[in-house]
């Protein structure tokens, strides 16, 4: 038999011959050092090879931000554990209370009893415990919120009651801005380049967009009478040290429409929007105090766009300190998934803009719009 | 028909996106790649998927890389690889470094040479590889040798440059 040529040699290391044709080289290659040795460089050659290309592979996951991700179908576990304590400890204490009130009448001695303000809510029963797990009610915010402030540092920070939570309560009676419902919120995947630290901001969800019905109710908003329920519930901010209360309460306004321009003045000169496609209005909130207490620099902007069916398409933008960790770097999307099929991606258009698209849209149509943004 | 595309994306999405961010270096383009081709095959489903979705890949490479040179814009061959914010770890450095060497180098090979290699690294055989690129399927090996060698020695090369220009 001849030398074997380059093709040969690399069909046979691609295992890309026949069986007969494999043993005939087998035979030859026993017997000329030449070929065998030839065989061996083009064999470390294509594994050199395999490794270099294997080097180039799409962006991953960082480390740290996968393993948040992976520790927050645990975080839910414990949320909706503690959501159940706490929901029958709230009526342990109110059938406590009730006993003692009810013995007050019967002994007639007119005593007055006031509940302490961490039971005010009404106590759920079974059913409704689990209803609320999956969707907790402002009254569940109240009780938990007052019962774990003031939170502890570090990864608890998630549970601190922000001002978003606050305005959720505030504009839960308008009808622009739905109630989001963060129980369930779960962060389902990730496409990110590097990774961020500090993960909290990354990971409170923005809220859940509501689907307008024929009869003009949002079904993720509350309804009249839980509205009246949050107005007369205690505020999350309430539940905050006094200094920390007053603070938030007073940046807490309520998103306002205001223009194109104006919005463009609030985010020191810029805007960005969905190409091609026509706002149905621009919403400004005040200046929001992150997690951790830092306050960002300027207003937080919504520009609404219409999603077909009375649904709508959530466009979120804020400056941001570029030297303050929020989570993300240039580069990254972090995608997230909340009730009722609405699913939201978050990321950091460099150096200060941070951007969440939020829409009841499945996660390629939601990226597709993500790459629209100018 | 669009459950036979359906399977097809499920089945060849990754590794579509992941032959074209070689190709490339630049994973928004990638997806973008993907997504048109599979609104090509959307548009004229094909008779032998694998090696039509990734010789229409790679079609569409050719296709932007010279409607990028006409335009006179470059491509962000190394975008992925060296993110502007804060400098990267010296792991994350290192690494940025040898896989900007290695495109580099898969630069530096003929197209045929480099889609075929890349071809192989997605699990195609000579056939598959020979119907993509149009080759012969006798000289599919021949390629892939020319083509692993060169790659390495390109490699070497740049790595050598580097270290002495350090």
């Amino acid at each position: 038999m001849r030398h074997l040529d380059e093709g040969q040699v690399q069909a046979l290391l691609d295992r890309e011959l026949d069986s007969g044709a494999e043993r005939e080289i087998d035979d030859h290659l026993r017997q000329c050092p030449t070929c065998a040795s030839r065989v061996e460089e083009a064999r470390r050659l294509l594994r050199e090879a395999d490794a270099l290309i294997a080097m180039l592979e799409p962006p991953g996951p960082h480390t740290r931000l996968a393993a948040e991700l992976q520790r927050q179908p645990r975080l839910f576990r414990d949320r909706v554990e503690r959501y159940r304590r706490l929901a029958w400890a709230a009526t342990i204490v109110l059938a406590v209370g009730l006993g003692y009130y009810g013995g007050s009448l019967r002994r007639g001695d007119g005593t007055a009893v006031s509940l302490p303000a961490t039971v005010q809510p009404s106590p759920p029963s079974a059913a409704a415990d689990r209803s609320r797990v999956a969707e907790p009610t402002s009254a569940e915010t109240k009780v938990t919120q007052t019962v774990e402030s003031p939170s502890p540092p570090g990864p608890e920070r998630a549970r601190e009651p922000s001002v978003p939570e606050v305005k959720r309560a505030q504009s839960a009676e308008q009808p622009v801005a739905p109630s989001p419902s963060r129980a369930n919120d779960q962060i389902t995947s990730l496409d990110q380049r590097s990774g961020p630290t500090g993960a909290e901001r990354a990971f409170a969800p923005p809220a859940e967009p509501a689907r307008t019905t024929n009869e003009g109710v949002r079904p993720g908003a509350p309804s009249a009478g839980a509205s009246r329920d949050i107005a007369s519930a205690r505020s999350p901010a309430t539940a905050l040290p006094g200094s920390r209360r007053a603070d938030l309460l007073k940046d807490a306004k309520a998103s306002e429409p205001v223009s194109l321009d104006e919005a463009v003045a609030q985010l020191d000169g810029t805007i960005r929007l969905i190409d091609g496609m026509r706002p149905l209005r621009v919403l400004v909130t005040a200046a929001l105090p992150d997690g951790s207490g830092n306050r960002h620099q300027s207003s937080s902007v919504r520009v609404v766009y219409p999603n077909g069916f009375g649904r709508e398409i959530w466009l979120d933008q804020e400056r941001v300190d570029a030297r303050q960790d929020i989570g993300l770097l240039p580069g990254d999307t972090l995608f997230g998934r909340a009730l009722g099929g609405v699913n939201w991606v978050r990321w950091l258009d460099p150096p200060t803009f941070l951007l969440t698209l939020t829409a009841q849209l499945d996660e390629d149509s939601l990226k597709a719009l993500v790459r629209r943004v100018r | 028909m669009n459950q036979r595309i359906t399977e097809l994306y499920r089945e060849y999405h990754a590794s579509l996106l992941r032959m074209l961010y070689r190709r490339t270096g630049d994973p928004d383009q990638a997806e973008d790649l993907v997504q048109e081709v599979f609104a090509r095959a959307l548009a004229a489903p094909p008779e032998n998927p694998r090696p039509w979705l990734f010789a229409v890949a790679l079609n569409l490479v050719r296709d932007d890389g010279r409607r990028a040179v006409r335009q006179g814009r470059r491509l962000r061959l190394l975008g992925a690889e060296t993110p502007s914010a804060s400098p990267p770890p010296d792991h994350d450095l290192e690494h940025a470094e040898r896989t900007a060497l290695v495109r580099e180098a898969l630069d530096v090979l003929s197209p045929r040479d480099r889609e075929a290699l890349l071809l192989k690294a997605e699990g195609f055989d000579y056939e598959e590889i020979a119907i993509a690129l149009g080759l012969a399927k006798g000289a599919v090996g021949t390629t892939l040798a020319r083509a692993r060698r060169r790659l390495v020695e390109a490699y070497h090369a740049r790595e050598k440059e580097q270290h002495e220009a350090s």
